[in-house]
């Protein structure tokens, strides 16, 4: 039973991906630099839908793992003049340690405070940003374009923001987050995170150290959000503070409910989906966010589950 | 000097809980010798619920001592009780009612599985615990209490008398060396409480069993030894038979 939903969402999934890979080769100019973008950003959400979907916890200070991968790494090349994949590495591990004594404060809390707790970190790294404006470069972030070095492939040298490399760079780092999420929803681990999401306290009461695996979820989470971080500042050469606002923690949020919380694939599709519409009709109106906001309504009251989550409990129940 | 390890499984020292000015369990000392079904009755906040909440570690006592044999396990989590051998079934029904009832019992079994899991080096430690094994023992924990079959069903479809039975199996998942079943009869039609004491009188072979039950037909028919509680105390320990025969208890509990 658990073999055979392992086998159907692996092609599934893998799928989508082989899709996505050929799609470079078709998509115009414009499409192809927004789908690249959407894969990060959506990585992003894959690594946040981690902790909401499968775990249960709601965190409104994502950002913050975002921005202190996207900093860490940014900062690591520019002053430390680490190489981009040091920078990569350094944001990765900078990330980890920063979640796991974040996760040690703020798992002493759960519902609602532990999503005021999140909101508070949040909020006080990106004052933190502002506020250190001299090493940071506040309000006005930085450019990597110089301080980044080239990316050699059978000795050719690429620029990070080579279209190309930036496609398939954000296409590995997808391709690496859905199927680590989709094996450990398979694994034992897995099926205790669901528990925890589903009945906190009998899983206690079965034995299990309820809050070594919320940790673990978090770390995850908060390191995976970290990494997504780190390899948007390299590949679109940018490090800045919008990363670190609370829309940057929201918007993981809606990205995950709209495309199914719960679900593997569900944060790529509501990524998807929101990044077009916003680029739609913000070609219409600048009230784009008055659009986006009813669409949010209308969904919640017809597809509570989201777009997968509703697609699962109809058709496709194999869905990790 | 060796006897707690020939009989007395489980005592409490003292053992007190107040929950502000309310004194809910009072200076108990309780003890439970194994192999047997003992049964705490007693009248509506007697302390009842909170005794055994003390001793699987949901609550924390006020003051005194638990020994779970021979160990001192009044600083220990929940969990790591679990782990101890003392597992407890909610009284109001505790189940993954969204998952389906192979998820609910698997959950369980996956545990108690890796536990025994002997690794002789770290890998083997870290080896997972295979799926074909937790299937095994989730359809003879299934079989055990009688649900065979139902393992796709989501667990909160379930009627509510299965869904009981559902989580007694979980509870047997999970390796239990003493299973508090916390008013497992309430709700349940004649038939199923039928049903249920004969799983309870199986149960009780190979686990002890420590019972809360309101209904006296079910403890005077499984019980060999019964506590009674009364305000937060010991009022009457003994065998059914004494118990009936006890005046205090006539007069406070069963005399109506």
């Amino acid at each position: 039973m658990r073999k055979k939903s392992l086998v159907y969402s692996l092609f599934f999934h893998v799928g989508i991906l082989l899709l996505l890979f050929v799609l470079q080769f078709i998509l115009p100019t414009y499409h192809h630099s927004s789908v690249s973008k959407i894969m990060v950003l959506a990585s992003y959400a894959v690594a946040y839908n981690f902790l909401l979907g499968y775990t249960g916890l709601m965190s409104l200070g994502h950002a913050m793992f975002f921005a202190a991968g996207m900093y860490a790494a940014g900062l690591g090349i520019y002053y430390l003049e680490l190489s981009a994949l040091g920078g990569l590495l350094f944001g990765a591990g900078f990330t980890l340690v920063m979640s796991l004594i974040f996760g040690l404060f703020a798992l002493r809390t759960s519902g609602v405070s532990f999503l005021i707790v999140t909101l508070m970190f949040g909020q006080t790294f990106y004052l933190s940003i502002l506020y250190f404006n001299e090493f940071t470069f506040g309000q006005d972030g930085f450019s990597m374009a110089k301080h980044l070095g080239k990316l050699v492939i059978f000795n050719k040298e690429y620029l990070y923001s080579n279209p190309d490399i930036r496609y398939n760079f954000a296409l590995i780092l997808l391709t690496a987050y859905l199927l680590i999420t989709t094996f450990i929803m398979f694994s034992p681990v897995g099926r205790i995170l669901i528990a925890i999401r589903e009945n906190e306290s009998r899983t206690e009461l079965l034995g299990y150290n309820v809050f070594y695996y919320k940790l673990f979820a978090l770390v995850l989470s908060g390191t995976f959000s970290g990494i997504a971080g780190a390899t948007h500042a390299l590949l679109f050469s940018y490090v800045g503070t919008t990363f670190a606002e609370i829309h940057h923690s929201i918007s993981p949020i809606l990205w995950t409910l709209l495309g199914g919380a719960g679900t593997v694939i569900g944060p790529f599709i509501g990524t998807g989906i929101m990044f077009y519409l916003v680029d739609f009709i913000s070609g219409i109106t600048s009230n784009y966010q008055l659009v986006v906001g009813v669409v949010l309504i209308l969904m919640i009251i017809w597809f509570p589950m989201g777009i997968m989550g509703t697609l699962r409990q109809k058709w496709m129940k194999w869905l990790p | 000097m060796d006897e707690m390890v020939t009989v007395e499984l489980l005592s409490t020292h003292g053992l007190t809980r107040k929950y502000g000015g309310l004194v809910a369990v009072d200076d108990v000392n309780f003890k439970l010798y194994q192999e047997s079904i003992h049964a705490i009755i007693g009248p509506n906040g007697a302390g009842k619920t909170t005794l055994v909440s003390l001793i699987c570690g949901r609550t924390t006592p006020s003051s005194g001592r638990i020994n779970f044999k021979g160990n001192d396990i009044t600083g220990l989590s929940s969990a790591k009780r679990v782990q101890a051998g003392i597992v407890y079934t909610f009284q109001v029904t505790s189940i993954f009612s969204n998952l389906s009832c192979y998820e609910n019992i698997a959950l369980s079994v996956q545990r108690n599985l890796r536990a025994h899991q002997k690794g002789t080096s770290l890998l083997g430690k870290w080896r997972m615990v295979s799926e074909a094994d937790i299937e095994l023992e989730v359809s003879k924990y299934l079989l055990e209490v009688g649900l065979e079959g139902v393992q796709t069903q989501i667990a909160g479809t379930l009627p509510y008398g299965h869904q009981k039975l559902l989580e007694v199996a979980m509870s047997l998942a999970a390796g239990p060396k003493l299973l508090i079943l916390d008013e497992p009869t309430q709700g349940l039609a004649e038939a199923e409480i039928e049903n249920l004491t004969q799983l309870i009188q199986e149960i009780s072979k190979s686990v002890n069993v420590l019972l809360i039950e309101h209904n006296m037909e079910v403890v005077f028919n499984l019980a060999e030894h019964v506590t009674v509680m009364d305000n937060g105390s010991i009022l009457a320990e003994g065998t059914p038979a004494e118990i009936e025969n006890n005046d205090a208890v006539q007069a406070s509990y069963l005399g109506n």
